[in-house]
C-alpha cells in the first residue's frame, strides 16, 4: 500500500466540504476493506478451509446423540456407548483446536491489515492541505485515527468470523436435517421465514438507531471538547450555566438514544426467543407424532431438539452482532469519507528542478480567498529580489498572514501565480518548496517532547550544540535555562506549560536551525515577546538573515526599520511600498501608523538616546 | 463506542498533584468507588427492587423450559396419544411466555437503572468539571478528561446493565436447574456442576491475570491517539519543515508496537474466552457417555438425558453471564478510579459565607502578594493600590508574571501568600460569580467557540442588545470586517467556522469583553496581533466607553501603554519600576531603556524629522495638547 493512499476507481475525489455530501455504498465499502485484505489472500482461504471444517463437525455432535439413543441405549449395550461417548469428546476438542487455529491467524491477518489501514489513513490525513486542516477539527481527526479503526479491529477480527462461522453453521444444520429426516426438518423450519424477517426488520432499525446514537455520541463529545478547550472563558465570563444546559441536552439525548436502541433490541430478542420456543414446540408435536407413527425415532427427535436450538443459535448471534456489525460499518464509511478527501494543494506530477537556488519570491496578479467570492487578496504584484529584507505592515486582516501563507504555499492562488527562483510554487516539488520557503507563524505549536526535540523537530541526527546555538540566536536560551532540566524540560500537551512568547522563541530556533538558507517568513513570530528580547533577537538575526531573502511581518515598526523594504497592505492590496524614509517623506499610511507609535515628546528623547 | 484512553499517567499521581495543591485547606479528598456508584443506584431503588424481582422470576420460567421438553419426549417414549401432547406443548409455550414477560421486565428495569445513573453520574461529573479551576485544566489533557467522561461512565452503565439483567436471573436460573437435575441424578449433576464451576473459576483468574496486558494495550491506544492529536495540532509546523516522513516514521512504530501488544493480548485472552464453552461442549461427551450408561441400565431415562443436554446449554450461558458480571465489576472497580480525578473539589470556589459584590466599583489592591508553583516563585511579595478608574499598564519581558500578577484578581489562581482585594475585600470571599461578573478578563491566546461571531460576543453579557452588540464591534474594529465575512454577525466562527486571523480573534475577545461593561478590564497582551493604529483606536475608544473602569493592560509595546496613568514594569515576579510614562522616563530606568529600544535609533529619527515638516507639526500638535 502506498503511502498515497488507496485509489479506489469509481469514486471521483471529494474536496473537505463535499466530504458530507457523497454516499458511501456498502459495496464501496467493503471494496475498501478487501483492499487492505488482500494481501494476505493464502491466511484468509486457510481460514475459510478452518471455518468449513468446524461447521461440518458441530453438526456432527448432534448426530452422535441421535447414533448413541436409536443404537446402543434403545439395544442395551453398555459397550457400545463408550466408543460414541469418546468419539463427542474427540470431535469437540478438534473443534476448539482447529477455531482456535483459524482465529489465531485472522486475528494476525486482520491486525497487519489495521496496520496498512492505519498508516495509510494517518499519512493521508498528514498529506491534506492547510484548508482542510481549518474546516476540519482536530477530534474529529483523532477520532477517525482511534475510535473508528477500534470498531474495524472489532469486525475485522471477531465479526467477520463470528458471521461466517455462523452462515457455514446455519446451512449445514439445515443440509444435515434435510438428510436425516427430512419431514422433521420441514417442520422444524417452519419458524424460520419468520425469523428472518424478524431479523431483516428490526435490523433495520437498530441500524438507524444505532447511527443516531453514534452521531450524539460525536457531537457530545465534540462539545466537551470544545468546552474543556475554552473552560477559562466559561468560568471567566460565567457562562457555566450555558454550558452545563448545553451539556444536558446532549446527556438527555445520548439517554434517550440508548434507551430506544435497548426497546428496539428487547423487542427484538424477545420475539426470537418466543420464536425458538414456538419452533421446538413444532419439533416435539410434530416428531413425538412421527416417533408414534413410525416416521422418526426418539433418537432422530432428541437429535432435532438439539438442531433446532443450534439452527436457532446462529441467528441469535447474528442478530447480536448486527450492531457491532453496524458500528464497524458506519466506523468504515466515516474512514472510507476520509480517504477520499483529496487535497487541493498537491505536488505537481512531474515537478520541475531547479538547478540553481534562486532566492527571489514573486506575487503575479494574485487573487486568492479562503472562502468562494470573499477574496482577501485583490490582484497582488510583488517582485523581492534576493537577498533582499522585506516587511509587511498594515491593520488586522489586510491580508498579511494570507500572503505569508501563500509564499509557503500552504493555499494555492484562486488567480495568478506566485514563484520562488522564477518556479511557479505549484510547479515545485514539496522538498524544494521546503528548502527554499520557511514560514514561523504567529501561534507556533510545541509538541509533547523535550525542548530539545521541539527544536529539532525530533530529528536524533542533529547535534546538541547545534540546537543550542540556534535556541541562543533565538534569545531562547535565556529562559530555557532558567528551567529545571533545562533542554530535556518535557513540555505538556501543546507546550500548556510554556507562555505564548516562550513558544515563539522555540519556533524561531526550530526555524533557524532548520533550512538555514531558505527565504525566511515571519508571522508576527515576536509578537508577544518583549521589545527587549526582541531587539535581542533582531541582533542575531540581523547577522543571520545578511543576504538572505526574508519577509517579515510585524506590529512593531522598531522590528522592521532596517529591512530594505516595507510594503503597507491595506484590505489585500499593496497600497505604499518603499524604504523607512521613503514611506514617511510619502507621508501616507505608514507615516501614520509610525507617528502613532514612536512620537514622544522631543524633550525626551535626547537623554535617552544617550542611555541607548 | 469505545474511546481509547488518554491517560497514560497514573492516576496516583494526579491525584497527589491535587492533595498537595490544596494541602492548606485539609479537606477530605472525595474517592469515586462502588459506596460511591451505590449512592446513585439508591435513588432508584424501586427499579432495582423490579429488575431483582422479574430477575427471579425469568430465572425460574427459564431454568422449567428444558424439563418440560424432556417430559414431552419421555410422553413419546411411552406412547402417549397425540391429544394428550396438546397439554405439554401448551405448558411448554406457557412458561415460555413468562420468561418472555420477565427478561422484557428484566431488561426494562435493569436499563432504566443503568442509564438513569449513567446519566445522574455524567451530569454531575460535568457540573464538577465547571467548577475545577485552571490549575487543574492545564495538568489534564482534554483527550483524557474526555476519555474519562465518556468511556469510563459507559463502564459504569455496561455493569449496572448486565448486573442487574443477568446477574439475578443467572444465579436462579442455576439454583433452579440444580435441584431440577439433582431429583434426576446427583452424582452427575454434581460432576456437572464442579467441572463448570472450575471452568469458570479458572476464567475469572485468568482475566484477571489477563487484565495488565489489555491494559498495555490500552496505553499504546492511548500513545498512538496522543501522537496524532500532537501531529494534527502541529500540522503546520510539519509541512513547514517537510516533517511528514519523520511523523509518519514514528508513528508506524507506535503502531507496530501496537500490533505486537494487541495480538500478544489476544493470543492469550482468545483461548481463555474460548474455555468454558469447550468445558461445556466436553461435558457433553460425559453426559452422552454416563447418561447413555446409565440410560441403557434403566436409571435414566431418554427425557432425563435430554434434559441433561438442554441443561449444559443453559448452565454455561449463566455461568459465563456470571463470570461476565464479575469482569465488568472488576473493569467498573478500575474506571471509578479514574473517574476519582474528576471529582476532586476546586481549589477555587466561593465560600458558604461568600460576600456578594453587587455594585462593583474596581478598587483593587495588592498585599505582599506571592505565587510559587512546584518550587518556584513566580511572584514575590507583590504590593499594589490601584483606586478604581485607573488605567494601569504592565510591561516587561517574557516569562516575567505579568499574566500570573492579573490571573489572580479574577481568581484563575489563588496567591500562595497575601491577598488581593477588590473594593476592599479579599477575593477570596467574595462570592465567585459575582467577582466575574466584575472582572471582563480576555486571555493571552483567544478562545472562540464554534458558535456565530455574534453569539461569541455576546457571551460577555447575555441580555446584551443589538446595540450594544454593534458599539462593541464598532469599537473593537471588529465592524470594519464584518463586509469581508460570508454572513457578517451570523458568520460561524471557532473551530468549525469560517478562519479569522489572529488580530480578528484578538479584537472578537476585546468586543466580548467591551460587551460586558465590567468594573474591572484585563487585557493580557490582547492586542498583540492587532496593528499599532487600531489598536490605538480600540484603545482610545475604549478609554472613553469604559470611563471610570480599572482597566489592567498587559503590553510589550510601550505605545500601547504609555497612556496609562500608572505603567508598571515587572521582571522576575517582581515589579521593578512604576508610575507614569514621564515619571519612568524621567527615572531613567528599565522603562526609559526600553522605551528608547522601541523608539529604535533616536538619531534616524530626528533626521527624520527634520526632513519632514508634516511630522514636525503633528509633534507640535501632540506637545500643545499634553
Amino acid at each position: 500500500m502506498s503511502a498515497s493512499g488507496p485509489q479506489v476507481n469509481g469514486m471521483k475525489r471529494l474536496t473537505a466540504t463535499e466530504l458530507q455530501q457523497e454516499a458511501i455504498t456498502d459495496r464501496y465499502l467493503l471494496r475498501m476493506l478487501g483492499q487492505f485484505l488482500s494481501p494476505y489472500k493464502l491466511q484468509i482461504g486457510i481460514v475459510f478451509v478452518g471455518l468449513l471444517a468446524v461447521s461440518v463437525l458441530s453438526v456432527v455432535l448432534p448426530y452422535l446423540i441421535q447414533l448413541v439413543v436409536d443404537g446402543p441405549i434403545t439395544s442395551g449395550d453398555i459397550n457400545q456407548v463408550v466408543p460414541f461417548g469418546i468419539a463427542y469428546f474427540v470431535v469437540v476438542i478438534t473443534i476448539f483446536v482447529l477455531r482456535f487455529g483459524y482465529i489465531y491467524l485472522l486475528q494476525t491477518v486482520g491486525q497487519n491489515a489495521l496496520l496498512d489501514l492505519r498508516r495509510t489513513l494517518f499519512a493521508h490525513i498528514m498529506r491534506q492541505d492547510m484548508r482542510f486542516f481549518n474546516v476540519t477539527p482536530v477530534g474529529q481527526l483523532v477520532a477517525r485515527m482511534s475510535n473508528d479503526i477500534e470498531a474495524l479491529t472489532e469486525l475485522m477480527s471477531t465479526s467477520i468470523v463470528m458471521v461466517a462461522s455462523n452462515m457455514m453453521t446455519l446451512i449445514g444444520i439445515i443440509v444435515a436435517m434435510l438428510l436425516i429426516n427430512w419431514r422433521l426438518a420441514l417442520i422444524s423450519f417452519i419458524v424460520l421465514p419468520v425469523m428472518i424477517y424478524m431479523t431483516i426488520y428490526f435490523r433495520k432499525r437498530l441500524r438507524e438507531s444505532s447511527g443516531r446514537y453514534h452521531r450524539v455520541v460525536a457531537e457530545t463529545l465534540s462539545y466537551i471538547n470544545e468546552q474543556f478547550g475554552g473552560m477559562l472563558i466559561v468560568q471567566l465570563f460565567n457562562r457555566q450555566p450555558i454550558s452545563r444546559e448545553g451539556f444536558n441536552q446532549k446527556n438527555l439525548e445520548y439517554r434517550e438514544v440508548h434507551t430506544l436502541l435497548r426497546d428496539q433490541y428487547t423487542r427484538y430478542a424477545s420475539v426470537l426467543q418466543i420464536l425458538t420456543t414456538i419452533g421446538l414446540a413444532f419439533v416435539l408435536y410434530g416428531g413425538g407424532q412421527g416417533v408414534l407413527m413410525g416416521w422418526a425415532t426418539l433418537g432422530m427427535l432428541i437429535s432435532f431438539v438439539e438442531y433446532t436450538r443450534r439452527m436457532f443459535e446462529p441467528i441469535v448471534s447474528l442478530s447480536e452482532q448486527i450492531a457491532q456489525i453496524q458500528t464497524a460499518l458506519s466506523a468504515g464509511e466515516r474512514i472510507a469519507r476520509m480517504l477520499h478527501v483529496e487535497p487541493e494543494v498537491v505536488q505537481a506530477n512531474h515537478p520541475v528542478k531547479p538547478t540553481v537556488q534562486t532566492l527571489t519570491v514573486e506575487f503575479d496578479e494574485v487573487t486568492f480567498g479562503y472562502e468562494n467570492g470573499h477574496p482577501v487578496i485583490h490582484d497582488l504584484d510583488l517582485v523581492i529580489p534576493m537577498g533582499q529584507r522585506v516587511a509587511v505592515v498594515g491593520a488586522t486582516g489586510a491580508g498579511k498572514t494570507s500572503l505569508a501563507g501563500l509564499v509557503g504555499r500552504f493555499y494555492d492562488v484562486t488567480e495568478g501565480s506566485v514563484r520562488i527562483g522564477g518556479f511557479d510554487v505549484r510547479d515545485l516539488s514539496n522538498d524544494d518548496l521546503r528548502h527554499s520557503v520557511t514560514v514561523v507563524p504567529q501561534n507556533p505549536y510545541c509538541f509533547t517532547g523535550t525542548i530539545a526535540e521541539n527544536i529539532s523537530l525530533f530529528d536524533d541526527s542533529i547535534p546538541r550544540a547545534k540546537v543550542i546555538e540556534a535556541a541562543k540566536t533565538a534569545c531562547a536560551n535565556g529562559f530555557i535555562e532558567r528551567l529545571p532540566q533545562l533542554y530535556d524540560t518535557m513540555l505538556m500537551p501543546g507546550g500548556a506549560n510554556l507562555s505564548q512568547g516562550q513558544r515563539q522563541l522555540i519556533a524561531l530556533a526550530r526555524a533557524l536551525l532548520h533550512h538555514p538558507h531558505s527565504i525566511l517568513v515571519l508571522d508576527e513570530a515576536t509578537s508577544n515577546i518583549d521589545t527587549e528580547t526582541e531587539e535581542a533577537i533582531q541582533t542575531g538575526l540581523h547577522r543571520i538573515l545578511q543576504g538572505r531573502t526574508s519577509i517579515v511581518i510585524a506590529h512593531r515598526l522598531s522590528t522592521i526599520r532596517e529591512v530594505d523594504r516595507i510594503l503597507v497592505m491595506r484590505l489585500g492590496e499593496i497600497v505604499e511600498q518603499g524604504n523607512h524614509e521613503e514611506l514617511l517623506a510619502l507621508n501616507g499610511l505608514y507615516a501614520q501608523l509610525y507617528r502613532r507609535q514612536f512620537v514622544e515628546e522631543p524633550e525626551e528623547d535626547m537623554p535617552t538616546s544617550e542611555t541607548v | 463506542m469505545q474511546i481509547v484512553s488518554l491517560g497514560v499517567r497514573s492516576v496516583v499521581s494526579d491525584l497527589a498533584g491535587v492533595v498537595v495543591s490544596g494541602a492548606s485547606n485539609e479537606v477530605q479528598v472525595p474517592v469515586a468507588d462502588m459506596r460511591w456508584l451505590w449512592a446513585y443506584i439508591m435513588r432508584h431503588r424501586w427499579d432495582a427492587v423490579g429488575a431483582f424481582f422479574t430477575g427471579v422470576v425469568g430465572g425460574i420460567a427459564t431454568a422449567a423450559e428444558p424439563f418440560v421438553i424432556g417430559v414431552i419426549i419421555d410422553h413419546v417414549q411411552q406412547g402417549v396419544r397425540f391429544d394428550q401432547m396438546w397439554g405439554d406443548i401448551a405448558l411448554m409455550i406457557g412458561i415460555a411466555i413468562i420468561a418472555i414477560v420477565a427478561f422484557f421486565g428484566m431488561r426494562h428495569f435493569s436499563g432504566n437503572i443503568a442509564y438513569a445513573v449513567n446519566y445522574d453520574i455524567r451530569r454531575d461529573l460535568y457540573e464538577n468539571l465547571l467548577r475545577l479551576d485552571n490549575s487543574f485544566y492545564q495538568r489534564q489533557a482534554i483527550g483524557d478528561l474526555i476519555s474519562r467522561i465518556h468511556s469510563d461512565t459507559e463502564m459504569i452503565w455496561r455493569l449496572l446493565a448486565i448486573g442487574f439483567n443477568r446477574a439475578f436471573s443467572a444465579s436462579f436460573n442455576l439454583l433452579v436447574i440444580f435441584v431440577l437435575l439433582a431429583f434426576v441424578n446427583l452424582p452427575l449433576t454434581a460432576l456437572v456442576f464442579v467441572v463448570l464451576l472450575v471452568s469458570t473459576t479458572f476464567q475469572i483468574r485468568a482475566g484477571a491475570a489477563l487484565t495488565p496486558m489489555f491494559e498495555q494495550v490500552q496505553d499504546q491506544a492511548g500513545k498512538m491517539a496522543s501522537l496524532v492529536q500532537d501531529a494534527i495540532s502541529g500540522i503546520q509546523t510539519i509541512k513547514t519543515f517537510g516533517r511528514e516522513d519523520s511523523i509518519n516514521a514514528r508513528f508506524a512504530a507506535e503502531n507496530i508496537e501496537y500490533r505486537r501488544r494487541w495480538l500478544f493480548f489476544k493470543r492469550r485472552n482468545e483461548p481463555v474466552g474460548m474455555l468454558p464453552n469447550m468445558i461445556s461442549q466436553s461435558t457433553m461427551g460425559v453426559v452422552v457417555l454416563f447418561g447413555g450408561i446409565l440410560a441403557v441400565q434403566g436409571t435414566f431415562t431418554l427425557g432425563n438425558f435430554t434434559q441433561f443436554l438442554l441443561y449444559l446449554g443453559w448452565i454455561s450461558q449463566s455461568l459465563l453471564q456470571l463470570g461476565m458480571t464479575y469482569q465488568r465489576y472488576q473493569q467498573t472497580r478500575g474506571a471509578l478510579t479514574r473517574l476519582t480525578v474528576l471529582i476532586q473539589p476546586t481549589q477555587v470556589a466561593s465560600l458558604p459565607d461568600a460576600v456578594p459584590l453587587p455594585a462593583p466599583h474596581g478598587d483593587l489592591r495588592f498585599e505582599h502578594v506571592s505565587v510559587e508553583m512546584e518550587g518556584t516563585t513566580l511572584l514575590s511579595n507583590v504590593s499594589l493600590d490601584i483606586p478604581a478608574g485607573t488605567v494601569v499598564g504592565i510591561i516587561g519581558p517574557t516569562g516575567c508574571g505579568k499574566t500570573l500578577l492579573v490571573s489572580l484578581i479574577a481568581r484563575v489562581l489563588d496567591p500562595s501568600e497575601g491577598r488581593v482585594l477588590v473594593d476592599g475585600h479579599d477575593v477570596r470571599t467574595l462570592d465567585l460569580e459575582d467577582l466575574r461578573r466584575a472582572i471582563a478578563y480576555v486571555p493571552q491566546s483567544t478562545f472562540l467557540f464554534s458558535a456565530p461571531l455574534s453569539e461569541n460576543i455576546r457571551m460577555g453579557k447575555r441580555e446584551a442588545t443589538d446595540e450594544e452588540l454593534s458599539r462593541a464591534a464598532h469599537i473593537s474594529r471588529m465592524s470594519n470586517d464584518l463586509a469581508q465575512l460570508p454572513h457578517g454577525m451570523d458568520t460561524l466562527v471557532g473551530e468549525k467556522g469560517v478562519m479569522l486571523s489572529g488580530g480578528q480573534k484578538q479584537r472578537v475577545a476585546i468586543a466580548r469583553a467591551i460587551v460586558r461593561d465590567p468594573a474591572i478590564l484585563v487585557l493580557d497582551d490582547a492586542l498583540s496581533s492587532v496593528d499599532t493604529r487600531t489598536a490605538a483606536d480600540i484603545l482610545h475608544d475604549m478609554r472613553a466607553v469604559l470611563q471610570a473602569r480599572t482597566s489592567l493592560i498587559i503590553a510589550h509595546r510601550i505605545s500601547t501603554v504609555k497612556d496609562c496613568d500608572l505603567i508598571l514594569v515587572m521582571d522576575d515576579g517582581q515589579i521593578v519600576e512604576s508610575g507614569t510614562h514621564a515619571a519612568l522616563i524621567a527615572q531613567q530606568g528599565v522603562y526609559a531603556h526600553m522605551a528608547a529600544r522601541e523608539r529604535g535609533d533616536s538619531r534616524v529619527d530626528a533626521a527624520v524629522s527634520e526632513a519632514e515638516p508634516v511630522m514636525e507639526e503633528e509633534v507640535e500638535r501632540v506637545r500643545s495638547s499634553s
